[in-house]
């Protein structure tokens, strides 16, 4: 069994006992966390994603995610979901640019006996998976429809087609174009059909071979468990065969546009659709990244924020149906979204209302109210998370995934309680400025 | 699961659950007179967003003020029987948020009407923008038509430029009657502590005269199939629905049962493994049980490239005629028992799940426990009680699709 290099004991907000955090000796990191009550949630986040593939193989990481499920030497395709959907539990994963990641979710049994069986069964998944030649299915032209041994490749594409026919998700892939013109998270983590069709067994392997790897991965127990235990447990099960080190590309920050880049399309539709979008910082300036947090919820999110106040509530004759913002984080540069939901004839007017009241925000800095306010409600979601052993285990996970460590986590509140007025208004500078921003719009038409 | 129940208020129960050691309390306030009651279509859901738009006390700002900066957050919830405010705050904010209930369900102004309509309006254009979400209204509305549980967006659409704001006011007022409602708490309480300030917030409410009452169901009569284009759409969305036993019913253990088996029970059921694994036909498809008062609706659901609509629509017809012919085996039995136990225990993990749950259970006629009983009740489902339930799936039905228009058939 491999040795613990490391270990470590973490104090996690609103929990009572500490975690435990343990990096093992080929460089695979264990997260035990306590916490009461009756779920275990078991996690394992593999920090690969889009951003790691090219032209040639976009949409590998989420293809492979699919593919994960379909069965190891151990466990045909099937079973894995059985056995573990059989006791109750939840099976899922997700892939995003940055990472991905596979959860279950289960009741606790008397003897952790169920906990038990899906940790070897997690594990075997994600070291041992067979990737089978016929539950990938042979390549295919995705233009002909007389084709018809499809199997997981046009689960995929149908996936694919799920998303084109979801207004928001147009409006958002076509601004993370113009965002991110030269960094790979220009891309659709779901790839396209064409590559999807052909893209060979022998291709997704290498991937998975490359990035599946003990450096790479971390795995997070949460539930009323014995955390030394459980990292003893966590570690017989992921015995890693045929280690090779990993090397993440770096990539350089993407510039913010000098000019505005704003792409007018029109679809038929019942509404017209705006979608507007800042750079933001790296996930590593966490101070950057709780202000947007901030300057995100004071913008648009909430019935109080100006957003929803000014623009839909007591502008007259508003042309809005609905409004918002939310801040995306990614490792390389997050993004400040805001975003409306307009009359047909008044998609331009309410795009020139949203860009005006954005960059209010640098003119007109936020009030102490609005501060205050920001601090509460963010404090009060952090404690939401933690209600439920996969939202804590997906807030650890994000922090693990993007940083290397738990800080992203354990930090949040008091970077949040040290931040101040004038350091929003100079992140709102910085970040948010009208020069640089870039729009998509979505008018119905043909 | 633990509760006590106390009588507030001239018959209107208080359901408490605490549960020690959790940072957020969850406060539901439900009432009799979801969409069930209403004559026209949207009045219900009108009522639940005006709760949101001012108080005598507290103008329409002042109140998302108040909410946001305590970080209160209160949903009015418009379900098919009934109405619920539902609350989650963080323990210290019990006072304050029972304040602002109080004062968002007796002494609303119902101001803004007609902007809130418009908004109304507007976010009902956009959902239905989406292929998945119109299916699902063609289906609803065929299926009840003649009746409010057939109040669809659609027909939110046609009749809401008729509502007026005092008919939505009186029927909200209505529902708000001590026999007609409860209220449930769960969080790091004691009941000793929170007993006297429930009764103070209610201290005030009125007993009303019954006057909105749901009308009886009648079915529709043979299969329908009833198609919508959608311009550009990737993909056709197919969905076929038909009566099923209602809330509380006899029946509701084997149906949820055999739900699971089909399509309700994640990667395992037989609707994923059968057109989805094996045929590569969709991403998404699934079968559902919904329960209501009066009747249940048990939908099959797929979305699918357009060339593929007959095979799906074929692919649902074996699926349920296998059920109907064949015994499920003692595995399939034991993974359903299994999955649904997983269910209740996940789908009660929050505060505000069990909170809901119960609220919505006991306003309903039903023990506030009542998802644990039938949980267990499933457990003692058989194998030919599936199959009797499953032989109920026979005409009436209505058959939804939404695709491009060259696609959809021509029956």
């Amino acid at each position: 069994m491999e040795q613990i290099a490391q270990m470590h004991e973490v104090a996690l907000p609103f929990l009572e006992r500490p975690a435990r955090w343990a990096t093992m000796e080929n460089g695979h990191q264990i997260f035990a966390i306590v916490k009461p009550g009756s779920v275990v949630h078991l996690h394992t986040v593999v920090r690969t994603g889009s951003v790691n593939e090219t032209e040639e193989n976009t949409g590998v990481s989420h293809f492979l995610e699919h593919l994960m499920f379909k069965g190891t030497e151990r466990f045909p395709a099937g079973q894995f979901d059985r056995m573990l959907e059989g006791l109750g539990a939840r099976v899922n994963a997700s892939t995003s640019k940055d990472f991905t990641q596979y959860f279950v979710t289960l009741p606790d049994n008397a003897d952790h006996s169920h906990y038990r069986l899906a940790l070897d069964l997690h594990a075997d998944m994600l070291l041992h998976a067979a990737l089978p030649e016929e539950e990938i299915g042979p390549p295919f032209d995705p233009e002909n429809p007389r084709v018809t041994e499809k199997r997981e490749r046009m689960v995929v594409i149908e996936e694919i087609k799920m998303g084109r026919d979801n207004p928001w998700r147009q409006a958002i892939i076509a601004l993370n174009e113009q965002l991110y013109p030269n960094h790979p998270y220009r891309r659709e983590v779901i790839g396209t059909a064409e590559v999807i069709a052909g893209i060979p067994r022998a291709s997704i392997y290498n991937y998975y071979r490359a990035w599946y790897q003990p450096s790479n991965m971390v795995t997070i127990v949460t539930g009323e468990l014995e955390p030394e235990r459980v990292i003893a447990e966590v570690a017989e099960h992921f015995t890693f065969h045929g280690v090779e080190p990993v090397l993440h590309p770096g990539f350089p920050p993407e510039g913010s546009p000098p000019a505005p880049r704003i792409e007018r399309l029109s679809n038929p539709l019942n509404v017209g659709y705006i979608a507007m979008g800042f750079l933001g910082p790296a996930s590593s300036d966490l101070r950057a990244t709780v202000a947007l947090d901030m300057l995100s919820l004071i913008l648009g999110e909430g019935i109080s924020s100006r957003l929803h106040q000014r623009l839909l509530e007591q502008l007259r004759d508003t042309p809005f149906f609905g409004v918002g913002s939310t801040h995306w984080t990614y490792r390389d540069s997050s993004n400040v979204l805001a975003y409306g939901i307009a009359r047909p004839d008044a998609v331009e007017e309410a795009y020139n209302l949203l860009q005006h009241e954005v960059v209010r925000l640098q003119q007109e800095p936020p009030a102490m109210r609005e501060f205050e306010k920001a601090v509460t409600r963010l404090e009060t979601q952090f404690a939401a998370q933690t209600e439920t052993a996969a939202g804590l285990s997906v807030a650890v996970a994000d922090s693990m995934a993007r940083l290397n460590d738990p800080t992203g986590y354990v930090n949040y509140l008091d970077v949040l309680r040290g931040i101040t007025r004038d350091d929003l208004g100079h992140f709102a500078g910085m970040y948010l400025s009208a020069e640089h921003h870039c729009a998509v719009t979505v008018s119905p038409g043909v | 699961m633990h509760y006590e129940m106390m009588n507030l208020i001239d018959g209107m129960p208080a359901i408490l659950a605490p549960r020690v050691n959790t940072p957020r309390m969850a406060l539901a306030v439900a009432m009799c007179g979801g969409v069930s009651r209403e004559a026209r279509a949207g009045t219900a859901k009108m009522a639940g967003r005006l709760l949101e738009k001012g108080t005598e006390r507290r103008s329409a700002e002042e109140l998302a003020r108040e909410l946001d900066e305590r970080a209160i957050d209160i949903r009015p919830l418009v379900l098919a029987d009934s109405l619920v405010l539902a609350a989650a705050f963080i323990n210290r904010e019990l006072d304050a948020a029972l304040d602002l209930v109080e004062d968002m369900l007796f002494h609303s102004t119902f101001a803004d009407f007609d902007k809130e309509r418009d908004k109304l309006t507007g976010e009902t254009q956009a959902a239905l923008d989406h292929p998945g979400e119109l299916a699902h209204d063609l289906l609803t509305r065929t299926l009840f038509e003649g009746h409010p549980y057939g109040h669809s967006s659609t027909r939110v659409l046609e009749e809401i430029g008729e509502l007026q704001a005092d008919s939505v006011r009186a029927w909200y007022y209505n529902g708000l009657s001590p026999d007609r409602m409860n209220l449930v708490l769960v969080g790091d309480f004691t009941p000793q502590e929170v007993a006297p300030k429930l009764s103070a917030a209610f201290a005030n409410l009125a007993g009303r005269e019954p006057v909105l009452t749901a009308p009886p169901l009648t079915p529709l009569e043979g299969d329908r199939v009833v198609t919508r284009a959608h311009p550009n759409a990737q993909q056709a969305q197919v969905l076929r629905g038909w009566y099923a036993p209602p809330l509380g019913a006899e029946e509701q253990a084997a149906m949820t049962v055999m739900n699971t088996i089909l399509g309700g029970g994640g990667l395992s059921s037989r609707l994923f493994v059968e057109l989805r694994d094996r045929q590569g036909l969709a991403y998404s498809v699934r079968s559902q049980y919904i329960t209501m008062r009066l009747t249940g609706e048990f939908v099959v659901a797929i979305g699918t490239s357009p060339e593929n609509i007959a095979r799906a629509r074929l692919g649902f017809a074996e699926q349920i005629a296998r059920l109907q012919q064949e015994p499920i085996t003692p595995d399939e039995l034991d993974f359903a028992h299994g999955w649904l136990a997983g269910a209740f225990v996940l789908g009660q993990e929050t505060n505000s799940q069990y909170c809901l749950d119960m609220a919505i259970n006991h306003i309903n006629g039903l023990s506030p426990d009542y998802s644990e009983r039938l949980q267990r009740r499933t457990r003692e489902v058989t194998i030919p009680d599936v199959q009797v339930v499953a032989q109920s799936i026979t005409p009436p039905s209505v058959t939804a699709i939404v695709a491009r228009e060259d696609a959809l058939p021509t029956e």
